[in-house]
């Protein structure tokens, strides 16, 4: 028998992703490339970060986010096609991936806030300490979500009605979102928007479930808010089904697709 | 060598200590090339990179910088002189009278160059492919319409109108157009098409059925406006058979739910090509087109070599002209401004060296044995049998470089005189590289443990049932790729002109064409590499010229005279097709007689007299490619499912690598081969990460 001292690592994955590409993107476009081809790309080792900072445990988990997106893309789409893929590993449950991912979100909006925190204020549309305080918010009957970029500041905040948004200049970096959500039910809502979108010109698709008996969610609006924010409102209406609703988010202009809205509408009496 | 390369990393910290076992002399297998005589570069082919070849080129941006070479006394001493944009290319059209007729088309530089870090917002998705060709049909038919003596399309009207904002207006916005058929002109025609591209871009969010019952009714108006048009005007007959072609993708996109489905491109890999756009309205006339014969070409898609039957993966074909067509950064193509063995593995070597790799050349593999089988344990190779070609004088480290006018190159041979009993072995023409010649100097074992803990396979799929029998014997999964991912043998023929190309009748700039007819379907213009060479006569052009080769059958293969046999007619190809064909491309390269054999130019020593007609043809260079490591992995339709990933656990110690494995792209190119390398790298390291190897999460 051979006396062997090393063997293979286990692979997180083995396959390429194929699909799903038409959502969210795939996953290597949205990541950070390296900055030139001659500059080093981390080991593995040197890519995890150390947990201790929170500008690393952001990437760590945005990267997170990304991989579940992608992982529960597989999933649905394994389960919802018949022939299947040549050894793949069974389709995972989407409800857990589903909450995992919300969870992986939910971190990330957390570390990100510690890291704006930290920035003092350096990040542009990201008040420091002490600057200028945001509109207090109104209180809808049950909100979830997230904020990313501030969280607690601006979950619920109004828009003055009939106020016209600044024109926000084109941001190469992926736009920060506050959302208002009035539901009375428990849901949860995820905003994927590419770089690089004009804030000035975007509307949302209607949000479908899977099922398409299933009533759209109609009315969601995107709009510029202050900074280079944005502020996506949706009311969710009381006899709404549970389940998963997905819509674009497009460029009013071009009617290209600029991101993705997902809003996940728990059972009555769900915690 | 890309493995390697990854794998030795700073970031590791040496953590891997890398010994490559090379057959032969020189590095690269069937992308090797050698200095011949005169310097004569001498290629396995004809290789041009594509702009879209991301990972192959930044791992040569890399192993450049990092070779730091002096380019006051290296004339190629960064990548961007190693290779050099190349837009212009055409395809070998033939006029519904029998007569060739090159389409030459100049394809746009695109921003950036390859291997550029990937932009953020740069996304691969079919929508987008989809998008995109949509508009490549509006605009070809916009110029159609210009041609046809139609006016011009008023953009102010028509581009830049404000698209329909939502779903239901797009949607409406075509089922009107399809109740009313009001599709009868070519501005509708376009019109309709701006409707669909952002239906398609926008994925599925529209009924599928109307969009695909639109895409029907565009796809027919289309061709009821053009197909009156063509058989007078080649060049519409050209336009059309491309939009012809895209209508059929884009059809063949929806019907078969590529946008959502989870393999991609790869759902419809059981399907020829050319099946596969009929199967989705494409005309006999344009899967038959110039367009489509060069696609077959390039991939040498011919299953046996044999002409008359061309198949390849229908995923794979479509996936591999999208990303060349929508993704190529710079140039189309890049060529290599020296031979690939210089341009590519010499630098590779260099870098390699002084990382501390250890090279063994002269080292052929016998047998990749499995360690016996241990409940609970997966399987592993136990050892590794190689035969010792020959050895190194004093057990010294063999030196495989040469100095041509500064710039380190492959020898077309051995340097004899560096090995024990070198004279000796030259005398009996010993032929390393010859899977018929098994000489050998000694045996060698590597054992797991001892020397070796892991391994990559690097060897060219052709190979694979003469050295992994084992393997195959155990593993079912083994036994089908084996059985399933064929090969084909090719040739190739490199002339040294004496007449520039002009005066032999082209009178375009160097130009690669493909499509033409066998026996030698592509050319390209390589006179840029006179200045590399020293030829006795001088040179004015250089071409170069490759082809599928039919298989031999397994008695023919197995004798000894085999390879010179193949040999001796692809130079009986290479006279019929000088005599015959390529005086369509090149007219005053022939009189009355036949082509004139005289413009050859001999690359022999001053002293040797030059000869005389077709015999003039031994001075030049041609190969055929029938050793198994040699062979051109080919993607025939059902056959993709079967080939192994670098990522496979099926052997705890065992990755394998090469352009014919499941790297992502499937296709034989030196972009999968590095692809493949970076993933068995990761195999090992898990490193690069998956996302960064570019084009691997693709539809």
């Amino acid at each position: 028998m051979a006396s062997r001292k090393h063997k293979k690592p286990d692979l997180e994955r083995r396959e390429p992703i194929r699909a799903f590409g038409g959502v969210f993107g795939p996953p290597g476009e949205d990541r950070a490339a390296p900055e030139s081809p001659s500059k080093e790309r981390p080991g593995k080792g040197a890519a995890q970060s150390s947990g201790t900072d929170p500008v690393s445990r952001g990437v760590d988990l945005g990267y997170r986010v990304i991989d579940q997106y992608m992982r529960q893309g597989q999933a649905f789409a394994r389960a919802g096609w018949p022939l299947g893929s040549k050894g793949a590993p069974a389709a995972a449950d989407p409800q857990k991936l589903t909450e995992r991912m919300y969870q992986y979100a939910s971190d990330l909006a957390s570390v990100w806030f510690e890291y704006a925190q930290a920035m003092g204020g350096q990040l542009p549309g990201v008040p420091a300490p002490g600057g200028p305080s945001r509109p207090p918010s109104t209180q809808a009957p049950h909100v979830g979500g997230f904020d990313i970029g501030q969280r607690g500041a601006a979950d619920q905040a109004p828009i003055a009605p009939g106020a016209r948004e600044p024109a926000a200049p084109i941001s190469h970096h992926a736009p920060r979102v506050s959302i208002d959500v009035r539901s009375k039910h428990r849901v949860e809502v995820t905003a994927d928007l590419k770089a690089a979108v004009d804030r000035g010109a975007l509307c949302v698709h209607d949000l479908r479930a899977r099922d398409p008996s299933l009533p759209r969610i109609s009315g969601v609006t995107l709009q510029a808010s202050e900074g280079d924010r944005l502020l996506m409102r949706l009311q969710i209406p009381d006899d709404q089904p549970a389940g998963i609703y997905s819509g674009l988010v497009v460029d009013e202009e071009s009617n290209l697709p600029r991101g993705t809205v997902s809003v996940r509408v728990y059972e009555p009496g769900d915690p | 060598m890309a493995a390697a390369f990854e794998l030795t990393k700073p970031e590791h910290k040496g953590k891997y200590r890398l010994t490559v076992y090379q057959l032969g002399w020189r590095l690269g297998g069937k992308g090797a090339s050698g200095r011949g005589p005169g310097n004569r570069i001498e290629e396995h082919g004809l290789h041009l990179w594509m702009g879209f070849y991301e990972n192959a080129f930044r791992l040569m941006r890399e192993c450049y910088a990092e070779l730091a070479r002096d380019p006051k006394t290296c004339r190629i001493a960064d990548w961007r002189d190693a290779f050099v944009p190349d837009n212009f290319n055409a395809v070998a059209d033939r006029t519904p009278s029998g007569a060739w007729l090159p389409w030459k088309v100049t394809l746009p530089p695109l921003a950036g160059q390859p291997g550029d870090a990937i932009e953020k917002a740069q996304r691969w998705t079919v929508a987008d492919y989809v998008s995109r060709t949509v508009l490549l049909i509006q605009t070809l038919l916009e110029a159609s319409q210009v041609r046809a003596g139609g006016a011009a399309p008023d953009a102010s009207s028509s581009r830049s109108r404000p698209y329909p904002t939502t779903p239901d207006a797009i949607a409406e916005g075509m089922s009107r157009l399809l109740r009313y058929g009001q599709l009868g002109t070519f501005g509708a025609i376009v019109e309709a098409l701006r409707l669909m591209q952002v239906a398609v871009a926008a994925g599925p969010q529209y009924p599928e059925n109307l969009v695909l019952q639109f895409q029907e009714s565009v796809a027919q108006a289309a061709r009821s406006q053009l197909e009156a048009l063509i058989e007078k005007d080649d060049e519409l007959r050209r336009v059309w058979e491309i939009v012809d072609l895209s209508l059929a993708i884009v059809r063949g996109v929806l019907r078969h739910g590529i946008m959502t489905h989870p393999q991609g491109f790869d759902a419809i890999n059981d399907y020829d090509c050319r099946e596969w756009l009929v199967l989705n309205g494409a005309s006999e006339r344009s899967v038959n087109s110039a367009f489509v014969r060069a696609l077959y070409d390039l991939a040498f898609a011919y299953e046996d070599g044999d002409v008359s039957r061309p198949r390849v993966a229908a995923g794979i074909a479509v996936r591999g002209s999208l990303r060349s067509f929508f993704t190529y950064r710079g140039a189309f193509f890049w060529k290599m401004q020296s031979g690939m063995g210089d341009v590519v593995f010499a630098p590779l070597w260099e870098v390699l060296r002084r990382r501390g790799v250890r090279f063994e050349f002269f080292h052929r593999l016998e047998n990749v044995r499995l360690a016996d089988a241990v409940d609970g344990e997966s399987p592993s190779v136990e050892s590794l049998e190689l035969d010792v070609q020959a050895s190194v004088t004093g057990g010294a480290e063999y030196q495989p470089l040469i100095d041509v006018g500064g710039l380190p190159c492959w020898p077309s041979e051995p340097d004899w005189s560096q090995l024990v009993d070198g004279p000796r072995l030259k005398q009996e023409g010993r032929d390393f590289e010859s899977h018929w010649d098994h000489r050998q100097v000694a045996k060698k074992t590597l054992r797991v443990g001892t020397d070796f803990d892991l391994v990559i396979l690097g060897v060219g799929v052709g190979a694979i049932p003469h050295v992994c029998q084992d393997l195959i014997a155990r593993n079912e999964r083994w036994r089908d790729m084996a059985q399933h991912v064929k090969s084909v043998p090719t040739q190739a023929l490199q002339l040294w002109l004496k007449e520039d190309m002009k005066t032999l009748g082209w009178n375009d700039g160097p130009v690669n064409i493909s499509g033409f007819v066998e026996p030698f379907d592509t050319w390209a213009d390589m006179t840029h590499l006179v200045a590399e060479e020293n030829c006795r006569e001088p040179v004015r052009a250089i071409a170069y010229f490759c082809s599928v080769l039919p298989d031999g059958t397994p008695v023919q293969m197995g004798a000894a005279s085999y390879p010179e046999e193949r040999r001796t007619e692809a130079k009986e190809n290479a006279v019929r097709f000088l005599n015959k064909d390529i005086v369509h491309l090149w007219p005053k390269a022939a009189d009355s007689a036949g082509f004139r054999w005289d413009v050859l130019a001999d690359a022999g020593a001053v002293s040797t007299p030059a000869a005389a007609g077709e015999a003039r043809l031994d001075g030049q260079y041609w190969r055929v490619n029938v050793n198994p490591t040699d062979r051109y992995a080919l993607s025939l339709p059902g056959t993709i499912r079967y080939r192994i990933s670098p990522l496979d656990p099926s052997y705890d110690n065992l990755s394998v690598a090469g352009d014919w494995t499941d790297c992502g792209l499937s296709q034989g190119c030196v972009e999968a081969a590095v692809m493949s390398g970076l993933l068995a790298a990761h195999s090992i390291s898990q490193s690069p990460p998956l996302e960064e190897i570019v084009g691997y999460d693709h539809p």
